[in-house]
């Protein structure tokens, strides 16, 4: 009996201390509830018209308006959110400061809630602050435990990135989440890459490669015969195009829809393409063709004491469509298609290579990174004059295999009686 | 104090033993004896309480052969050597349960429980005869315990008969069977019965020790005896298995267990208790292997979000809320908006409803159990949600915490689930996932380190046994060979049986 009442106060003592430290813990900790947090979904920034100073734009949720109806509608009734369609489920606020964090922490006076960074889709850096040097800004985002790092990096083209976090979304109650519904299907047509920030700054610590971001601009879209004005209508809605690439963590040029693809076939990234080429059967027809696999090799060689890269290109696809009329299952056709198939991934390669090498000295492919494992002695001579020695004149060797497997659900054209 | 040769003496004693109890009967009479040449009276009385026994039987086999068939038989050898007892109990009363006693204090216990008793003239001896008979419920469907293809029958409170429900079961002379009588008040039979050379005799005479041990005044159900002789008292995980079930109870027996009937008690406790026994129900074998097996898994997940559901959704909400899906983590918010409470107190205020619903549909009389249903149903369901005071997120954590809980074949496992559950949202709520984790910790150890009469309470998972194992997760084939576990048959060491240790 003794020993038991010994046990239970040890066992009371020990659960009134680890009551007492919990309560002590509350206070560090980053307990907060979901109404006291206002959930950032995308983030822009731009110089400021303010000296020296960034501009930080945030599309921040409004959560009773971006719920599904009916779901949550708290205090409901019949009103559900008032602020009416679309737009009305965000709110996008600027502020600036010195650096970001200034900028970032002047916004909770206005917003009276605490940002929260983990559910941030989407960061757009301004085209400029990128020409001089995106670290500066990023750095936040890394330092910080709430972001994450799968959060997309895309660089404003030609526009303010607080305009893409006020652009309009017709299908989601977000807008942002286009932009990264874009990027999540760029397999589709492979002629986008999607770079979040963990790929980011892993490319940009890697030696011998240089990170690249998605481009975003401002589009008009929509129908032209209804707005009265025809073609000066004003741009309303973010596209993810084109391919920024950057030297260091400087954006040196793009790259267009074309050679992004070819930066993806040597980088074996691309899921899914369709590429367009004449029938073989009739040259004035077209024949769509769908990539299904692709895979790349990349061999970094030294010949002669010279560095070189070997790529080989292995793709297999399937007919999609075609204009024509022409039965495509004949043999020679399928080889003619391969072989047509297999020019068009060859020059958007040499297209790819060609700009980055000659005009953006950039290696974002990684060669040097293929060089330093494979020859880390050799590399050692190479690295410091990599990016505008070596890499700009690096022979490129590509050899393309393509292959067609099936033509569809159907062999020949569509029957006509 | 022995029987008296005086037979009014003996009668005296036993009235006032009885404070003239009206249900106490006494019956006087004169037996005459046939010894050939005269017929000789002899007086005698017959005792026995009112309401425990077959008066019918007694008629027929006590008195009626005492007083009429006693003169026809020939008793001159018996008299001549002077034992009329015998003779009565050889020749003239037909029951088949006799007894001699001469301590008064037997004879009185054994009116307590069924039994006839004679005095003859001055021998200072009395007769006892078993014919205990008294009102009890038939065996029905057990409600505690419900299977859809297994038997309908349940253990009554009945000692006897749940006895035989088991020896129905168990058609097997190697079942063992030992009574004592617990309670110095309520003096009340506990059966110890388990199979011979199966159960290991180390942990039967463990069982017999504990019970041996027990001081109490009144032994009125099962629970007494669990609290009794259970290890590790003051934790919350059941290290007693019980069952309404006699095929349950039949199915432990012949894996080895030990089982503990109480008189008065529609339960059989069984020892020694494995904590993944507690996820089989009856059903299970009685359903395909298929089923049988997805129900038990189920159970596992049930148990774990029983556990840990509001929990997770508390520490998730308010600690990294970046792990919720974004577009689940826009409904959740949305929803709420404009509630007055933290999301802590909307969980405990929407348990404690729950609680308070559960309680008083256990305690309430039938009729009113409607009205509870309709308004537990509103306020949970409906008013409390759009009066603002909760959000729908928690109302739907909270009812599947509910539901989750109640899957369980076990009452025990409802009601630790619950004491669990209430700290883990204490431990979410001040330090998130972490304080979970800690908690988590904290159980695995307190579980792995209990034992149930020298068995680990975690076997066969640990110390692991994979084939052991592989039975207790699934239930397999009955056409797969399968080993009887040798967990609960193993011989433990003495000193691992007294551990968890029982008061003197």
């Amino acid at each position: 009996m003794k020993m038991q009442l010994q046990r239970i106060c040890t066992f009371s003592y020990i659960g009134t201390l680890m009551i007492l430290l919990g309560l002590l813990a509350t206070g560090c900790w980053s307990a907060r509830e979901l109404n006291e947090r206002a959930l950032v979904v995308g983030v822009g920034i731009d110089p400021s018209e303010l000296p020296g100073q960034i501009a930080f734009t945030f599309q921040i949720l409004k959560p009773a308006a971006a719920a599904p109806k009916g779901g949550g509608g708290a205090a409901g009734g019949g009103g559900g959110g008032g602020g009416g369609e679309g737009e009305g489920a965000v709110w996008v606020v600027s502020a600036s400061g010195y650096t970001p964090f200034e900028a970032i922490r002047s916004v909770t006076p206005l917003t009276g809630r605490k940002l929260f960074w983990g559910h941030v889709k989407v960061i757009i850096v301004n085209e400029v602050l990128a020409r001089n040097g995106i670290t500066r800004v990023l750095d936040y985002f890394i330092r910080n435990q709430e972001s994450r790092r799968l959060s997309w990096i895309l660089i404003a083209r030609g526009c303010q990135a607080k305009d893409i976090l006020a652009a309009r979304s017709e299908l989601e109650k977000i807008p942002i989440q286009t932009v990264s519904d874009q990027l999540k299907h760029y397999r589709a047509t492979s002629t986008i890459v999607p770079v979040n920030l963990h790929r980011f700054m892993s490319d940009l610590a890697a030696p011998g490669r240089f990170p690249v971001a998605p481009g975003i601009e401002m589009v008009a879209g929509g129908e032209k015969g209804k707005s009265k004005e025809g073609a000066k209508e004003k741009p309303k809605y973010a596209r993810v195009a084109g391919t920024a690439v950057f030297s260091g963590d400087r954006l040196a040029g793009w790259l267009d829809a074309r050679e992004t693809r070819g930066f993806l076939w040597i980088i074996g990234q691309v899921e899914r393409s369709i590429l367009v080429v004449r029938s073989p059967g009739d040259e004035r027809e077209r024949v769509g063709l769908e990539t299904i696999r692709a895979k790349s090799k990349v061999k970094p060689e030294i010949r002669r004491s010279r560095p070189a890269v070997a790529i080989e290109i292995t793709e297999e696809g399937n007919i999609g469509d075609e204009t024509g009329r022409t039965n495509l299952t004949d043999l020679a056709y399928f080889r003619s298609l391969e072989q047509r198939k297999a020019t068009i991934i060859q020059n958007e390669v040499l297209a790819a290579l060609d700009k980055t090498q000659k005009q953006l000295r950039s290696d974002i492919f990684g060669f040097g990174l293929a060089f330093s494992r494979k020859f880390p002695k050799e590399w050692k001579h190479m690295e410091s004059h990599w990016p505008d020695q070596f890499f700009p004149d690096l022979p490129v060797k590509v050899k393309v295999h393509a292959r067609l497997r099936e033509t569809g659900v159907t062999t020949g054209p569509a029957l006509i009686r | 104090m022995p029987v008296n040769s005086d037979l009014p003496t003996n009668l005296r004693t036993v009235r006032e033993a009885f404070g003239a109890s009206p249900d106490l009967v006494i019956r006087n009479f004169t037996i005459t004896l046939n010894t050939g040449a005269m017929k000789k009276p002899l007086p005698a009385a017959v005792v026995w309480i009112d309401g425990l026994i077959d008066t019918a039987l007694v008629d027929q086999h006590v008195l009626r052969p005492l007083m009429f068939e006693a003169g026809q038989t020939h008793s001159r050898e018996y008299i001549k050597h002077g034992d009329i007892l015998q003779f009565i109990r050889e020749r003239v009363v037909t029951l088949g349960n006799l007894e001699t006693a001469n301590d008064l204090n037997m004879v009185i216990q054994g009116f307590l429980q069924g039994k006839v008793g004679l005095f003859v003239g001055s021998y200072p001896e009395a007769i006892l005869g078993d014919v205990k008979e008294w009102e009890a419920r038939k065996p029905e469907e057990p409600p505690s315990e419900i299977t859809i293809r297994g038997p309908r029958e349940g253990f009554v409170e009945d000692l006897r008969t749940n006895i035989t429900l088991l020896r129905r079961k168990l058609r097997n002379p190697n079942l063992r069977i030992e009574t004592m009588t617990l309670g110095s008040q309520t003096r009340t039979s506990v059966a110890i019965v388990y199979l011979e050379k199966i159960a290991n005799p180390a942990v039967v005479e463990e069982v017999r020790a504990r019970l041996g041990r027990i001081k109490i005044e009144a032994i009125l159900a099962d629970q007494y005896i669990e609290e009794l002789i259970r290890d590790a008292p003051l934790s919350p995980f059941p290290t007693v298995v019980n069952s309404e079930r006699p095929d349950a109870t039949a199915a432990g027996l012949s894996e080895g267990q030990i089982a503990i009937i109480v008189d008065g008690s529609p339960f059989a406790l069984r020892v020694p208790a494995g904590f993944l026994q507690f996820f089989q129900a009856s059903e299970d074998y009685f359903v395909s292997f298929q089923t049988a097996t997805f129900s038990r898994l189920l159970r596992f997940v049930a148990f774990a979000s029983s556990l840990l559901l509001p929990s997770l959704y508390v520490a998730v909400t308010t600690f990294n809320p970046e792990m919720i899906p974004s577009t689940l983590l826009v409904t959740i918010t949305a929803a709420r908006e404009g509630i007055p409470f933290p999301t802590v107190i909307e969980v405990l205020i929407m348990e404690l409803t729950f609680e308070f619903l559960r309680e008083a549909g256990l305690r309430m009389p039938r009729a009113l159990g409607q009205a509870v249903s309709i308004v537990g149903a509103l306020v949970l369901g409906q008013a409390a949600i759009q009066a603002g005071i909760v959000s729908a997120p928690t109302v739907v954590i909270v009812a599947g915490t509910a539901i989750a809980s109640l899957m369980f074949a076990r009452p025990d496992i409802i009601a630790m689930s619950r004491i669990v559950r209430f700290l883990f949202l204490f431990l979410a709520a001040t330090l998130g996932l972490f304080g979970i984790m800690a908690g988590f910790i904290l159980l695995h150890i307190h579980i792995v380190s209990l034992r149930s009469f020298g068995v680990p309470y975690l076997s066969p998972l640990a110390p692991i046994n994979l084939a052991e194992l592989r039975d207790v997760l699934m239930r397999r084939p009955y056409w797969e060979k399968i080993n009887r576990p040798k967990s609960l048959t193993r011989q433990a060491s003495p000193g691992q049986m007294r551990n968890g240790g029982r008061r003197k």
